[in-house]
């Protein structure tokens, strides 16, 4: 057996034993089996773990929350995503803007065409400027955040659940760190 | 596996566990005395003026577990009355079915309880001898029929059952049952 700092002595189960106080009916090699074999199972199930930070994307592109919906538009278009995390000034994850939010927004608007939407997508100035045209006003909130620490696994199961694409990663301040994407998850899992 | 290996084997090399408590050897004793006594007791009184009995010599064993290893999943309620009552049908059949060769029957009668245990997750090693007794427990026993599995095999296990539950619980270290089911 290898020797390292899991290995435990008799001198340990004996004295675990005696803490239990009532008679049990096992050997001291028979209970330190079960527990080689328990933290063997232990390490491997640790082993399979991998946390969200090793796999999200570092490089966020986020928007500002006083930002202009043309800036956010902008911003998918240019980074060819489709979901943008928004923050405050301090850098503070308070939602999320898709383009499926700019288009309901657009297209709620009274007195826009098709056409405008399309003009809007593509960046040019619209018709005209109206109030509420802040991504502020159209993004979703509360943004659904997770964690550099959590399994990818739990944050698949988040993506599912919320039918989701990305999840915005967050520090202990709630302050945008990464992103982790369905496709970071997926290619996490082939590399494995 | 070499014949060296075979022998090796029959070395054993592992310890005993540590021994317990003088506090735990007192429960030990009060658990046993009570839940056999009272066995005992309600036997002589109620069960054997009318040809029965609610004691049989594998409760003794029984004791040992729900009074002495209180831990052990041998010892938690679904093995001590699934125990006494899977092994006192099955030693019944057996007797019925090969009586007339009682060595015979005994075989059948404790192997087919030991497996009927474990199959149900009832293992109780007392009810190898439940079924045992089933087998050569003499004319009174065999007289019972099936009603052995009930009385005495399965009230008298309720018994020491009630006892275990009123007196371990009393004991600081003891909790009594693990599980129930």
């Amino acid at each position: 057996m290898d020797n390292n700092q899991n290995d435990i002595s008799g001198e340990d189960l004996r004295a675990a034993l005696r803490e239990v106080k009532t008679y049990v009916d096992i050997t001291e090699e028979d209970l330190k089996k079960i527990y080689e074999i328990a933290l063997r199972h232990a390490k491997e199930r640790l082993a399979l773990k991998i946390p969200v930070k090793d796999v999200m994307t570092l490089a966020v592109i986020a928007v500002k929350e006083d930002s202009d919906i043309n800036e956010a538009a902008r911003l998918l278009s240019e980074g060819n995503v489709s979901g943008l995390p928004v923050v405050d000034n301090e850098n503070s994850v308070i939602g999320v803007i898709t383009e499926a939010d700019i288009l309901s927004a657009a297209g709620m608007e009274k007195g826009y065409t098709f056409k405008d939407i399309l003009r809007h997508i593509l960046g040019e100035p619209p018709r005209k400027k109206k109030k509420g045209d802040k991504v502020r006003g159209i993004m979703t909130t509360p943004a659904i955040t997770t964690k550099p620490e959590t399994d990818i696994r739990e944050a698949a199961g988040i993506l599912d659940e919320n039918r989701i694409k990305r999840l915005p990663v967050v520090d202990a301040e709630k302050r945008l760190i990464g992103i982790i994407s369905r496709a970071d998850i997926v290619r996490a899992f082939n590399k494995k | 596996m070499s014949v060296r290996e075979y022998f090796i084997k029959m070395a054993g090399g592992a310890k005993g566990p540590p021994g317990v408590s003088f506090t735990e050897i007192i429960w030990s004793w009060l658990g046993s005395a009570i839940g056999i006594g009272i066995c005992g007791y309600i036997s002589s009184a109620y069960f054997e003026p009318r040809d029965l009995t609610l004691i049989i010599g594998s409760f003794g064993a029984s004791a040992v577990l729900v009074y002495g290893a209180v831990r052990s999943p041998f010892a938690q309620p679904r093995n001590l009355i699934g125990g006494h009552v899977i092994s006192g049908l099955v030693g019944v059949a057996s007797y019925q079915l090969f009586g007339e060769t009682i060595w015979f029957a005994a075989a059948i009668g404790v192997s087919v309880a030991v497996v009927a245990m474990i199959v149900t997750k009832t293992l109780h090693p007392p009810g190898g001898a439940t079924a045992l007794i089933a087998v050569i427990g003499g004319e009174k026993i065999h007289s019972l029929g099936f009603l052995y599995v009930l009385v005495p095999a399965g009230a008298g296990a309720v018994v020491l059952l009630i006892v275990a539950l009123i007196v371990n619980n009393l004991s600081k270290n003891r909790k009594y049952p693990e599980y129930w089911l």
